[in-house]
Formats: C-alpha cells, structure tokens, sequence
C-alpha cells in the first residue's frame, strides 16, 4: 500500500516537471510617459525586449488600471508578433483622446506561455488634451 | 658568407632623403592633429524599463496525508522569476489558480502564494494577490504556489498558474 502510494506521488512529481521546463522574458520600455496632444489621438513609441536565445512571440494589450478590463479602442502597430533571440522591437502605440486626460496601461504579454509564471510587463502611458 | 645584395654595395633600402621628407610629414601632421583636437561624446538616457524572465517554473509535490499539493513539499520546487528594473517598480503577484486538473478531481481547493527574494522580500501563504516594491537592479524571487482541500488530490497531472506584472508604481 505505501508502495503505491510513494509511486503515485513520483508519477504526479515527474509529470509536473516534464510539464514545466520552458524559460520565458520579456521586457518593456519606457514603463511611464506622458505627453499632450492638440488631436484626438496621441502616439507612444515603446520597445519590448527579448533578452535570450530564443524566438518570442508577443501580445500587446491596453488595460484599465483600476479595473484590469480591456480598453479596445487603443491600438498598436503589432498587437501580435515574434521578437527575433537578443531581439527588440519597436512599435506604436494609439491612443484616442475626447476628454482632458487619459491615462492608459499598456502590457505585453506570451500568448502561448503555458507554464505555472505568466510574467507581464505593463507601462502606464498619460495623455493630456491640449487647448485647440 | 654570404651577402645580401645591399650589403654588397648595393642601394640601401630607404632613401636619406625619403626618410626626412616622411619625418617632416609625420611632424606636420601631428602638429596639425594637436591643434585640430576634438572631444567626442556619447550620452544616453536609461529609460524605466523592466524585464520578467521565469528562470524556471515550480514543480508541485503532494503532502503526506494527500490533501495538500504544493511546491514548498519535500518533492517540489519554488518558480523562480528574475525582475530587471532600472528604477523603482512594483511586482504584482497574482492570486494562482488551478490551470490544470486531474480528470477525477472536482473539487475548489483553497489557493494560496508566497514568495521571498534575495533584496530581503518574505511574504507567508497569501490567498489573494499581493505586491512588492522592488528597487532598481536585480530581483530574484523564489515563488511558492500552494491547493489545499478536504479531500485527498486523486492521480493525475495538475498545474497552477499565476501571473507576476510589472508595473510602474501608483
């Protein structure tokens, strides 16, 4: 009986390391910017980073602070991509302005990260309505 | 013995006069370098920027009497996740949920974290999200996931998910 015991817990400890050796990183920059615009729309450039020797394939996403709910209105460049290994990309953010402020966070995030950490780095980007 | 042919009498192999003409150029063009001296920069700004590598993911391991399974057991093993910041961010860790589940088992356990780092971080078993206020630098954090139940985790393959953010701070 403790013989089975023992090999169904080394069962379940070789299953979940099999299932959980991929190494993932991401990075953001700038994590914090803020500008003005006389339009209705003000454009952000952000890097993302790929630090390591493997292809990484990305998804941009815009968020409400407070309420982590998905702002669809702001859009990028590239919403989804791959980063080269050691690679970085630059891309643009849109954000949509029709009141005196707003403040947006921007995240990248792996879509098809399946391991127990789902890392994300998010920037929060101000946009200030200038008189017209 | 045998000669070289410029050691028999031959022409030398510089010129006097070459060799002066050479040094007067030489001196004249350093002449000219100390007067045309110019200092060239490089600057830069390093923007707030932060990088979250899972160095690796945790590996769960079931408690003696079966009702708990957790990376802190005697078989299992912390995520470790390295946060690179250039200033001061703050780490959110969010509350782990049960992303896979033993088909026989259909239960809500209680889901809890914790983590500690090496800038000085403890946080105990916390069952909702938390965060952490990191500096610029390094940060490595060992980080813990843990399912409690009543009932005993029948066989099969089970995996939490958490995910960890970085973010400029509020």
């Amino acid at each position: 009986m403790n013989k089975t015991k023992f090999g169904i817990k080394r069962f379940l400890f070789l299953a979940l390391f099999a299932a959980s050796t991929q190494i993932h990183a991401q990075g953001l920059t700038p994590l914090l910017k803020e500008g003005s615009t006389n339009s209705n729309m003000k454009i952000f450039t952000v890097a993302i980073m790929n630090p390591y020797n493997q292809r990484m394939t990305y998804e941009m996403l815009a968020i409400d602070k407070e309420t982590n709910e998905d702002q669809t209105d702001i859009k990028f460049s590239g919403r989804k991509g791959t980063i080269p290994r050691y690679g970085q990309k630059k891309l643009r953010v849109y954000i949509p302005i029709d009141q005196k402020d707003r403040e947006a966070r921007i995240c990248v995030t792996f879509p098809e990260m399946q391991g127990t950490i789902r890392p994300r780095v998010c920037g929060d980007f101000t946009v200030h309505l200038a008189d017209r | 013995m045998r000669h070289s042919p410029q050691s028999r009498g031959a022409r030398p192999p510089f010129d006097i006069k070459n060799i002066s003409l050479g040094g007067l150029l030489a001196l004249t063009l350093l002449s000219m370098q100390a007067t045309n001296a110019v200092t060239v920069d490089w600057t830069g700004t390093v923007a707030n920027s932060c990088v979250v590598t899972v160095g690796s993911n945790g590996v769960l391991g079931l408690s003696l009497d079966g009702k708990s399974l957790s990376s802190d057991q005697a078989t299992g093993m912390p995520a470790m996740v390295t946060v690179a910041s250039t200033t001061t961010n703050v780490v959110t860790f969010s509350q782990a949920t049960l992303a896979l589940r033993a088909t026989g088992y259909l239960g809500t356990p209680a889901m809890f974290t914790k983590e500690s780092s090496n800038k000085g971080h403890l946080r105990d078993w916390q069952p909702t999200s938390y965060q952490e206020t990191i500096q610029s630098g390094d940060t490595v954090f060992n980080f813990h996931a843990k399912a409690q139940d009543e009932n005993t985790f029948p066989m099969g393959i089970y995996r939490m998910s958490s995910e960890v953010t970085c973010a400029p701070p509020n």
